[in-house]
């Protein structure tokens, strides 16, 4: 079984360097959090287990929005940026109404950003319309924005293996099923990575997948087939806004404990969503899956509990540990702002 | 539309999946606010605070459709699978499922609850007599500590309680199965939740079908006698 062990919130300051594009430099609390990955029974029955990380790499410009110039577009102030895309960067919201979203950076100017607002492989949501839903939050000249590199899984998990004298600790494979696999759901299905003993791969695709984006609110799913166990160090800046995740339905999401806390179903607050499904059986309610080691534990609320599938209990405090996703089935009809869990900061930053 | 999305969900990856790793499908069952009764109204032993020793639940399934074929256990007494139900106390394999299992999830008189009795394709103590993609599940209880100490039982199944296709994690089916779920069909609908129907003065039609075979059989062979006199 996976073991966490959170710890440092807001223990060590770091300032980190600013590739000569910042005009402000924050020191920013950080943090790490170890997820230990379980040896395979064997080498043809591999373990399973989940994982994510709730840290951010350190911003590299913190400033405000001085105007928003389209739907998906925002100048900042004192900006002279680089490239932000051949490494791929986030612009994270940090005051306003959007705090705690985070977009993808899809092209830029010394100055300007343009952020991937799209559903798919992005938030879903412009920055000055209605779209999807009328009730959105939005973004407007003065908010605070930092522009951080985005993880990836060379930046997760290195691009060189430790075989060969470098941090990527996986087990590697010419093809995905000799290797040690981490898959992320896209919204209908698993995307299978693997590392092939040069890159991180993707089944299906001829490409390299070292800065393939891993966003700060995926899950991940891990197939170790090497008999020994691994121990992750995931570490970065500590999550200091209130953090917006998205579950739209009626649909599938993987997502992640957004905060280096341990947490409990009824304190995670998914029965708190808007038109969130309650049901006396599992089938007529929303349901929330988390992954024991073996297989699937379902979960639902019956409109005053937390239960589980197979259980006469009261599952309120079920743990979600630290670095623990979990995945979201709702049958229930929710977009824009009415799928969006808004968590406030469970910890002080001083 | 929920079942759709699940279905995407756990069986999106088979074909490039399942050749390699366990290929496993988990189902959980549970009694939900239901009590179950003997034909004289009384629940159903739950036995000691120790898992597996009340009276016989099975999870299984028909051979035929609408209750008829052959029960076969996947768990309970006479199933072949004897893997450790996970959380019982004292370690109590799968052909032991009996009411008041799983103390530790709120098992207690007439009621069970019983999460994540695994099946694993191929494996001697979870993979045996699985059924085929499709097949409705069923649960049986049983009015005895044992099938053959037992005087009635009854079977409720629900056209959602179907066995998937077994695959690799992530993609793995979960089958739940709760008798709080709206569309319970009972062997005898006269008396749902109740062990209603003798364990062996009525036998199953497949048991009629084996008898009739059985009776042509021994006409065919009168006759032949006969017909070499």
């Amino acid at each position: 079984m996976r073991r966490i062990v959170p710890i440092i919130c807001t223990v060590a300051l770091f300032a980190f360097a600013s590739l000569g594009l910042a005009q402000t430099v924050a020191t920013t609390p950080v943090g790490f959090t170890t997820a230990t990955i379980p040896a395979a029974p064997s080498g043809t029955t591999p373990a399973n287990t989940t994982i994510c990380s709730a840290f951010y790499a350190p911003a590299e410009f913190t400033g405000a929005v001085s105007s928003v110039d389209s739907s998906n577009q925002i100048s900042l102030s004192g900006a002279a940026f680089g490239n932000l895309t051949t490494v791929a960067h986030l612009a994270r919201f940090k005051s306003g109404g959007s705090v705690g979203r985070f977009f993808v950076v899809t092209a830029n100017s010394a100055t300007q950003v343009t952020l991937n607002t799209a559903a798919t492989g992005g938030s879903g949501y412009t920055l000055t319309t209605g779209s999807p839903g009328a009730g959105q939050t939005q973004v407007v000249a003065g908010d605070s924005v930092e522009i951080l590199p985005a993880n990836t899984f060379g930046s997760l998990f290195g691009t060189v293996p430790v075989a060969n004298s470098g941090t990527m600790p996986f087990l590697t494979g010419a093809t995905f099923d000799v290797a040690d696999n981490i898959q992320l759901f896209n919204g209908a299905t698993w995307d299978v990575y693997f590392h092939n003993g040069t890159n991180w791969r993707k089944t299906g695709s001829g490409l390299n997948q070292n800065n393939t984006v891993v966003l700060p609110d995926r899950g991940m799913f891990v197939i170790r087939r090497a008999t020994s166990a691994l121990s992750l160090n995931f570490l970065g800046t500590v999550p200091s806004t209130t953090e917006k995740t998205d579950f739209p339905g009626p649909g599938n999401t993987f997502k992640a404990n957004r905060f280096p806390l341990d947490t409990n179903l009824l304190t995670l607050g998914l029965q708190t969503l808007p038109n969130w499904q309650s049901g006396a059986t599992f089938d007529v309610a929303d349901n929330v899956y988390l992954w024991n080691g073996t297989t699937w534990v379902v979960y639902f609320w019956n409109g005053t509990n937390w239960k589980k599938t197979g259980s006469g209990l009261n599952q309120n405090t079920t743990a979600v540990p630290t670095g623990t996703p979990f995945f979201v089935v709702r049958q229930s009809s929710a977009s824009g702002a009415t799928s969006t869990l808004t968590q406030t900061l469970p910890y002080t930053l001083n | 539309m929920v079942k759709q999305l699940t279905l995407a969900v756990f069986c999106g990856l088979a074909l490039s999946l399942s050749a390699y790793g366990q290929t496993q499908e988990t189902v959980n069952i549970d009694s939900g606010s239901h009590t179950l009764f003997n034909s004289a109204n009384t629940a159903l032993f739950a036995g000691s605070a120790n898992d597996g020793d009340g009276d016989v639940i099975q999870l299984g399934y028909f051979t035929g459709p609408s209750f008829t074929g052959t029960f076969v256990p996947l768990t309970g007494n006479g199933s072949l699978n004897n893997a450790t139900i996970p959380e019982s106390v004292p370690s109590e394999p799968y052909n032991k499922t009996s009411i008041g299992d799983l103390t530790a999830e709120g098992g207690d008189t007439g009621t069970f609850f019983l999460p994540g009795l695994t099946f694993v394709v191929g494996n001697v103590n979870s993979g045996n007599s699985l059924p085929s993609t499709g097949t409705l599940l069923a649960l049986r209880f049983y009015d005895g500590t044992t099938v053959a100490g037992s005087s009635h039982f009854n079977t409720v199944t629900d056209a959602l309680w179907v066995w998937q296709a077994p695959n690799t994690p992530p993609n793995n089916p979960v089958v739940n199965m709760s008798l709080d779920q709206a569309g319970l069909v009972w062997q005898d609908a006269l008396n749902p939740f109740h062990t209603s129907m003798p364990v062996t003065a009525v036998p199953e039609p497949s048991t009629y079908v084996s008898a009739l075979l059985g009776l042509s059989g021994l006409g065919l062979a009168t006759l032949r006698r006969r017909f070499k006199k």
